[in-house]
């Protein structure tokens, strides 16, 4: 085994590599902005009724095709995304169609919507991976949802995925300060549900959630779930991990498998509802940096996304005078806002305050 | 000059890649993302005819008793992925006598490449 410093100092050239290659294969497709939940913590802020319309299928996919010519489409994942992807009717077709170029795809989703039928269905138009939110037991997934039978459905969604031999899934839970101390038995309650990956989340301020207070972890909470992740990691029991949302010092390797990089725009790429091209969906829209119904999204992908690959300019605010910047890079790209003066919030200073 | 500068950083990122204590790092996905998908998949298609070449639409194309099924269309034409190497397949007509009407066929189908193609024939119902 490597020290740490060589296998961080390592990480940073391969992490410098990438960016200079930056190959597309993740792509957002954010489908519609219709959901049939409301959750507190919402990001995108959809509603069952969104006034921008689903983008049409067709229009999404001229804009795409032109990748097959430049990458090997096959390493190219379609994550379709919402508000709930599965409100569109047409979403098996759309599927089938993408799978038939060349592309892998999958959904992320609340699984409200999701039964036998549609399971099928999808499974059938070659669908290969599906993200589910759960959080937690029933009555803290209820209220994060802010639906009473959410939990109930979003489960038998869960033991329709786990039936299948085909799919590659993980469950992705919100930590807040109402289900933190349930993670442990939430874990075996997973674990009895034959799930194998699990991502923890903290939930950013961002959205719906940046009024509710409740939602933000405290530092003593933040310790307690890097140490939860670390300890569920060192069982093996159930493949769990902290998700890609920020630096998190010398928890780094304990709670993923590498280190922390923030690929938005490096290796990710977004068509949002309105046909703006980005990186992931959740990042502020003031980083947009085309869109397909005037630019060629291929030429945006190989020449715009300065802002994303050159990260010097994240230096502000409380990430200019950080040590860690070198291997941090400025955080999540999400957690920054158009004015550019300063990350919303940084993990590892809150996890670095709160040591004894 | 800029060929070259790729060429070398796609045999940097190999050398990466064959490291394996970077190699994850190849397997990655964004925070509200989904899984990479690096499974086998097998696309079966085909048309479906009446023994005269004519295509039958509004055929239920199943599998396995399962659930997964597909109706042909106009052109009598069906599609599916899966992941299984023998399947039982089951061509039945369950519109009655719009577009004809014709006798269920059943076969046990081997797979051995990624992409198959099965053409079916249905007898006419007497
Ligand atoms: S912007 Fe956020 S969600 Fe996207 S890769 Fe970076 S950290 Fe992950
Ligand atoms: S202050 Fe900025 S650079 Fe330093 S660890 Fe936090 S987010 Fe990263």
């Amino acid at each position: 085994m490597l020290p740490h410093k060589i296998t961080q100092y390592l990480h940073n050239i391969f992490r410098k590599n990438e960016t200079n290659l930056h190959i597309l294969n993740y792509l957002f497709w954010e489908c519609t902005q219709r959901c049939n939940l409301h959750c507190l913590h919402c990001g995108s802020d959809c509603i069952a009724d969104a006034k921008t319309p689903d983008m049409p299928f067709e229009d999404f996919l001229q804009a795409i095709l032109p990748l097959k010519d430049a990458y090997e489409p096959d390493s190219i994942t379609v994550a379709i995304t919402g508000g709930e992807p599965l409100l569109r009717k047409d979403l098996p077709q759309c599927g089938k169609t993408l799978r038939k170029h060349g592309f892998r795809w999958g959904i992320v989703t609340n699984g409200y919507a999701y039964n036998a039928e549609i399971h099928a269905k999808l499974l059938s138009a070659g669908m290969g991976a599906v993200t589910l939110s759960l959080d937690g037991f029933e009555e803290s997934h209820n209220w994060l949802r802010a639906n009473q039978n959410s939990f109930s459905h979003a489960v038998k969604a869960l033991d329709l995925i786990t039936s299948s031999d085909r799919l590659f899934y993980d469950v992705v839970t919100c930590v807040h300060q109402r289900n933190i101390r349930e993670l442990e038995s939430f874990k075996e309650f997973l674990i009895s549900k034959h799930v194998k990956a699990w991502r923890l989340f903290t939930i950013a301020p961002i959205g719906r959630a940046a009024a509710r207070s409740e939602l933000r972890l405290t530092t003593e909470d933040l310790h307690f779930l890097m140490d939860f992740i670390a300890k569920a990691r060192a069982d093996k029991r159930i493949d769990t991990k902290f998700s890609c949302e920020a630096y998190v010092g010398n928890y780094e390797t304990k709670v993923r498998d590498c280190y922390f990089f923030c690929r938005a725009g490096i290796n990710i790429a977004s068509v949002l509802i309105d046909g703006s091209i980005s990186a992931c969906p959740n990042i502020n829209r003031h980083f947009v940096q085309g869109n397909i119904y005037r630019d060629a999204f291929l030429d945006v992908w190989h020449k715009r996304f300065e802002v994303m690959r050159n990260r010097e300019w994240t230096k502000t605010g409380i990430c200019s005078a950080c040590k860690k910047h070198k291997y941090c890079n400025g955080g999540a790209m999400h957690l920054w806002n158009e004015q550019q003066d300063g990350i919303m919030l940084c993990i590892n200073k809150e996890l670095s305050a709160g040591k004894t | 000059m800029e060929k070259f500068i790729t060429k070398k950083r796609k045999i940097l990122r190999n050398i990466f890649r064959g490291l394996s204590l970077t190699s994850i790092a190849f397997v990655f996905q964004a925070c509200y993302g989904i899984e990479r998908d690096f499974g086998n998949d097998i696309l079966v298609e085909g048309v479906v005819t009446t023994r005269g070449n004519k295509p039958i639409e509004g055929i239920k194309v199943s599998y396995d008793n399962s659930l997964q099924y597909e109706l042909t269309d106009s052109e009598g034409k069906y599609s599916f992925y899966t992941y299984k190497a023998e399947l039982n397949m089951k061509f039945e007509d369950i519109d009655s006598i719009q577009n004809g009407l014709f006798l269920p066929q059943e076969m046990l189908v081997h797979i051995t490449a990624n992409r198959v193609k099965l053409n079916v024939k249905l007898d006419a119902a007497p």
